[in-house]
């Protein structure tokens, strides 16, 4: 459906050890990559190691300390339960890291192989999977989150199975569309009339070389994701209590909005950190892999 | 164009059809009776004859599809369960708050972004392109809904400059325009920095085509080349950009909506859900889908009417 | 008067500033053209039923207020809550136990040319009533007699004690056109065939209701020309839209009330309605997992009744101790068969040999419900019950125990609930008997001494023996241990301090009676 394709268009060329060093010192040197990707470290640490770092069990309850704002104690201040925030932030980063490391992976896989059956099935097959790929991709998530909440109630399953079924599309059409360019190149052709099976070619010389830009595309959803888990548990579809996810911590401090607003802004920072931190790593990643994409920035 | 444009309304038609199959089959693949399910616990033994009728559950499965897409094709989307009033006029009554909100939030992203991303292009690695640059990661960085609990926040928590709750009184305009800035604020937000950074990139590839190096070496002013050539051709993807950002601009608007209490399709489908009121639920998921295709067709049609070439790609 | 946030529409202050122009002893000219005075408040949804044989409850009673007859209306004498005659009636009197004898005003006609209000219609209405849905409210009714024009009798079957506050003054008590309704077919939802009273109903779904001035209205006529209600749902957001000044009067939540008491809005003032309302822990005495009492105890003893109103309710809410709310006869003080001892709760769950028990509680998935359920959560994990905590919307919350909806009424193991009340300790008894098993009786225990205790409480009008007969009666349901009283919530009001609200003790502001001061 779409026309003018924004998606990176692959490169191929051989890569001398040499210029290798110059795109590490390009990245190096790129002082958003370098934020980007120490945002994206603290991002994994701090859900990985939350419960060595939380000052507090995220879920134990100090009610005369309820909706507190920050203080020595409670450095991110406590929720109407006396919980403390920044533990159950943390603890919530957990729950993004989940979702997103599952969900993104599992998409990239099957739009992966998706991808490929498009661009060398037959060609009937590559027009329906284009238009479900386009008919899905950009489909109102939300709407169609709440319509199925309503018959399966909420789940961070559910949340999971949303989250795949939106972002399938982007890595198929960028497997598709690369796989399609290499589909009419030389060695491709060299190789086919060696006799080749298909399974080979797309093994040795599809994945290869479409893996870059999917990774630089992965790094780009991650953030898509997690403020989508975000939104669907804020509306109240994703994680039960009481766990914490950011959404739901969102949720809550909306609620008590009048009597402390530091729920609200301590729980949307790090959404807003993470979505920068993967947004400026994949473009540095994105400046090395393919410099075409770099004109004028 | 008329074969393309046969195309690609074929191709709404299938995307409303797997809609509807889908919806369809939701309702069916749950355990226990379609009937009960889609008219919630609600139901009272009338409702459920009446409904029994008309889905006719004793004819085969793809006759009951057939009468389903039938009613919805001809505009019968069923009966609110508590009320009986048609849930066609309930949605077409809420519809028109989130077209507005929505036409709102996009209006101010279009009419700041493009010129943004224009001038970042025109004056590239200058501070107002660096300061573009940070401005709309920044902006794409803060989820819409996220935007709109800090707008509610800070501006009206805290400021109590906008008002924060409704859609204003019924009849006053300038009320209603009052509360319709923080969400369509909240909403256009991330899209001024998209369409801004969208606008840059495109302009910077077309600036450097050789028919803009030849239209400036005729000696054309710098803002007609700017203009007249370069900007069309520019544009072009952001148009797709903005058609295909619809359903995310619809998700805003739910978000919106919840968030700050105002009326429209969202509201009515999170509301609905909570009452279990499937009829309204799949009604209002059937209208905002046929919108959004609506939307994508017409901004692939605009964009061929504009670019001839494109209408040899499909 | 001097409160610029008052009149941000500009109502009140024109209107106080032509009262002391007038007293001063000139009057412009203009000044003959009142301003129009309007009155915003809010609504917590949309209307769905205004027909009161069918409709869903509270919004919709708010309605029938304003533009259908009652011959009764609640009375607030101090904490106590009486009744008394409406101006809709010139009498209405309780001859003996089973005959109430009233007269109708002369004068009154319905709107639509649909001609004056009659006994008749009243007859239609009580009788019909009888085979709807609200047909417990009229149950002892046995039919009205029509004596005249305007004068007939209402005859019981039996004495019935609550008739007039439960069923005069409230809801099901509205009076509609015989006219009219037969017209409509009988049954109607979202407009009233025929209205009598000062105002006329007009509806924006998902926005506002508003009352008109209604041109054949002959009764008195009302403070406000105009009522505009926003539909806002949330009870948290109608907080935000007081403070922006775009509401007159809005219910508030405990949190609110907490934080308003501190320091209340410039020009605001609180009023109390009523704490009408009883929530409890529920649990399912049939429940293989609860069937044995001990566990069923060891949970009384477990909870933190304290730390939930702390928390959810920020200390408004009045601690519960049964079903019959505060202000009312019958309403308890203290427990009889638990108080909070963790220790004791482990040691009787050990006594039951019952060890890592994994319970559900099913909850509404709205705030104050969810916190409750948190911390209940954690005072059961303190005991070593683990609980899953199974968040619902509305829809299949209040269905979730009744046979009728489906098989979860067997898998429901513990939940919180909260049912609404009305000013008789009746109304609150009447679902917990043995035939309201599978429907609102979601413990499942059956007593017959509960039984007959609920039919001596309706006929018995002897103020002290009915109180005994409610204090046994909630003794018999906390034996049984399927109860952790929670809390009444009180139900509480935030307008501006020159308005005089009129809010029914069940929450329903009635907007014929605000008045300016």
């Amino acid at each position: 459906m779409s026309v003018a394709s924004s998606e990176p268009t692959l490169e191929i060329r051989s890569k001398a050890r040499s210029a290798r060093h110059a795109q590490l010192r390009v990245f190096l040197t790129n002082w958003q990559a370098m934020l980007g990707l120490v945002l994206v470290v603290i991002f994994f640490a701090s859900a990985i190691f939350a419960p060595q770092i939380a000052p507090y069990d995220p879920n134990a309850m100090d009610i005369p300390a309820r909706l507190a704002g920050p203080s020595w104690q409670h450095l991110a201040g406590t929720d109407q339960l006396g919980r403390d925030t920044l533990s159950r932030i943390l603890h919530g980063g957990r729950v993004a890291l989940t979702i997103a490391a599952i969900g993104v992976s599992l998409s990239l896989a099957i739009g992966l192989a998706l991808g490929m059956l498009a661009a060398f099935g037959p060609r009937r097959l590559d027009s329906l999977l284009l238009l479900i790929f386009d008919s899905v991709r950009s489909f109102p998530t939300i709407i169609l989150g709440l319509a199925t909440v309503s018959l399966t109630g909420p789940s961070l399953g559910l949340v999971m199975v949303i989250v795949v079924i939106t972002s399938i599309p982007q890595y198929a059409r960028v497997t598709r569309t690369a796989a399609l360019v290499l589909r009419g190149t030389d060695f491709v052709l060299a190789e086919r009339s060696l006799g080749a099976s298909t399974l080979r070619i797309l093994w040795h010389h599809i994945l290869p070389n479409v893996v870059g830009p999917l990774l630089i595309l992965a790094a780009m959803d991650v953030p898509v994701v997690v403020s989508l888990e975000a939104g669907l548990s804020f509306l109240g579809l994703g994680v039960t209590p009481p766990t914490a996810s950011w959404g739901t911590l969102l949720n809550e401090g909306y609620l008590v909005i009048r009597n402390s607003s530091w729920m609200v802004i301590m729980a949307g920072m790090p959404l807003v950190l993470t979505t920068i931190g993967f947004t400026f790593l994949a473009e540095g990643l994105r400046d090395i892999l393919d410099p075409r994409m770099n004109r004028g920035r | 164009m008329s074969g393309y444009i046969l195309k690609r309304l074929a191709l709404a038609a299938a995307v409303i059809l797997t809609v509807l199959v889908i919806l369809f089959s939701l309702l069916r693949l749950v355990p226990g009776n379609p009937v009960t399910i889609a008219l919630g616990p609600q139901a009272t033994p009338a409702a459920i004859a009446h409904y029994s009728a008309k889905m006719n559950l004793d004819q085969p499965v793809w006759v009951q599809f057939a009468t389903y897409a039938r009613n919805v094709v001809t505009g019968d989307l069923g009966e609110d369960i508590f009320t009986g009033r048609k849930v066609a006029i309930i949605v077409g009554e809420q519809i028109g708050y989130s077209l507005m909100l929505m036409v709102a939030a996009m209006g101010w992203a279009i009419v700041l972004g493009i010129p943004l991303g224009c001038l970042a292009a025109v004056r590239p690695n200058t501070w107002l392109d660096r300061i573009t640059g940070v401005l709309s990661v920044g902006t794409i960085a803060i989820p819409s809904f996220l935007m709109a609990i800090w707008a509610l926040l800070i501006l009206s928590v805290q400021l109590r400059w906008l008002p924060a709750m409704g859609a204003g009184e019924a009849g006053d305009y300038g009320d209603q325009a009052l509360h319709l800035i923080l969400p369509a604020f909240a909403v256009g937000l991330g899209w001024v920095g998209y369409l801004a950074r969208m606008v840059r990139a495109s302009m910077l590839e077309v600036l450097g085509e050789p028919f803009i190096r030849s239209a400036r070496a005729f000696g054309l002013t710098p803002q007609r080349v700017i203009f007249s050539y370069a900007l069309p051709v520019a544009i072009l993807p952001t148009i797709t950009l903005i058609g295909m950002g619809f359903g995310g601009l619809i998700s805003s608007a739910v978000f919106a909506e919840v968030i700050f209490a105002r009326p429209g399709v969202g509201k009515l489908i999170y509301d609905s859900v909570q009452a279990r009121n499937f009829p309204i639920v799949q009604g209002a998921v059937v209208v905002t889908t046929a919108l959004y295709i609506l939307v994508v067709l017409l901004s692939d049609l605009l964009v061929s009417w504009i670019d001839p070439r494109v209408r040899r790609v499909l | 008067m001097t409160q610029p946030t008052l009149s941000r529409r500009g109502f009140l202050a024109s209107g106080t500033a032509l009262t002391a122009l007038a007293m001063g002893g000139f009057l412009p000219p203009i000044a003959r053209a009142q301003p129009e005075k309007v009155l915003r408040l809010r609504m917590d949804g949309d209307i769905k039923i205004l027909d009161p044989g069918y409709m869903i409850g509270g919004i919709e009673i708010e309605a029938q207020k304003q533009c259908l007859p009652f011959l009764a209306q609640y009375k607030r004498d101090g904490d106590t809550i009486g009744w008394e005659p409406t101006y809709y009636v010139s009498k209405l009197e309780q001859r003996d136990p089973t005959h109430i004898d009233f007269e109708l005003v002369e004068g009154l006609n319905w709107s639509g040319g649909h001609g004056p209000l009659k006994a008749s219609d009243v007859k239609f209405s009580y009788e019909r009533m009888k085979k709807s849905e609200w047909a417990g409210y009229f149950e002892v009714l046995d039919h009205v007699e029509v004596t005249g024009e305007r004068t007939g009798t209402i005859v019981l079957t039996k004495p019935f004690a609550p008739f007039f506050l439960v069923t005069l003054c409230h809801g099901p008590g509205a009076i509609l056109c015989e006219r009219a309704v037969t017209e409509a077919g009988g049954r109607f939802t979202t407009q009233f065939p025929a209205v009598c009273g000062p105002y006329l109903f007009s509806n924006a779904p998902g926005q506002a209701a508003t009352f008109l001035p209604n041109p054949d209205w002959s009764g008195p006529k009302p403070e406000f020309d105009r009522v505009q209600a926003k539909i806002i749902t949330q009870v948290k957001a109608t907080e935000l839209a007081y403070e922006a000044g775009e509401l007159d009067c809005t219910q508030i939540d405990s949190d609110a009330v907490a934080r308003y008491r501190a320091g209340p809005p410039p020009g605001s003032e609180l009023t109390k309605a009523g704490e009408l309302n009883f929530m409890w822990l529920g649990m399912n005495s049939e429940h293989p997992k609860l069937h044995d009492i001990r566990v069923r105890r060891a949970i009384q003893h477990a909870v933190d009744v304290d730390s939930i109103i702390a928390a959810a309710y920020s200390n408004v809410a009045t601690k519960s101790c049964g079903i019959i709310c505060p202000g009312l006869i019958g309403h308890r003080t203290e427990t009889k068969f638990y108080t909070y001892d963790p220790a004791k709760a482990r040691e009787l769950l050990a006594e039951a040999g019952v060890n890592g028990l994994k319970l559900s509680l099913r909850t509404l998935n709205t705030q104050q419900p969810m916190l409750v359920a948190q911390i209940v959560q954690a005072n059961l994990g303190a005991v070593g019950i683990t609980l899953e905590v199974i968040p619902l919307d509305a829809g299949p919350f209040w269905e979730m125990g009744m046979e009728s909806a489906g098989d979860t009424w067997k898998d429901l193991e513990l939940w919180t609930m909260r049912f609404g009340s009305v000013p008789d300790p009746y109304e609150a008894s009447q679902w917990f008997v043995s035939s309201q098993v599978g429907n609102w009786n979601w413990e499942r225990w059956t007593n017959p001494e509960y039984d007959s205790l609920v039919e001596q409480g309706i006929a018995e009008s002897n103020p002290e023996k009915r109180n005994d007969i409610y204090l046994r009666l909630q003794e018999i349901m906390e034996e049984t241990g399927a109860y952790v009283w929670l809390c009444h919530e009180p139900r509480y009001y935030v307008h501006r301090s020159d308005i005089s609200v009129n809010v029914s003790p069940s929450g329903q502001q009635d907007y014929r009676l605000f008045t300016v001061i």
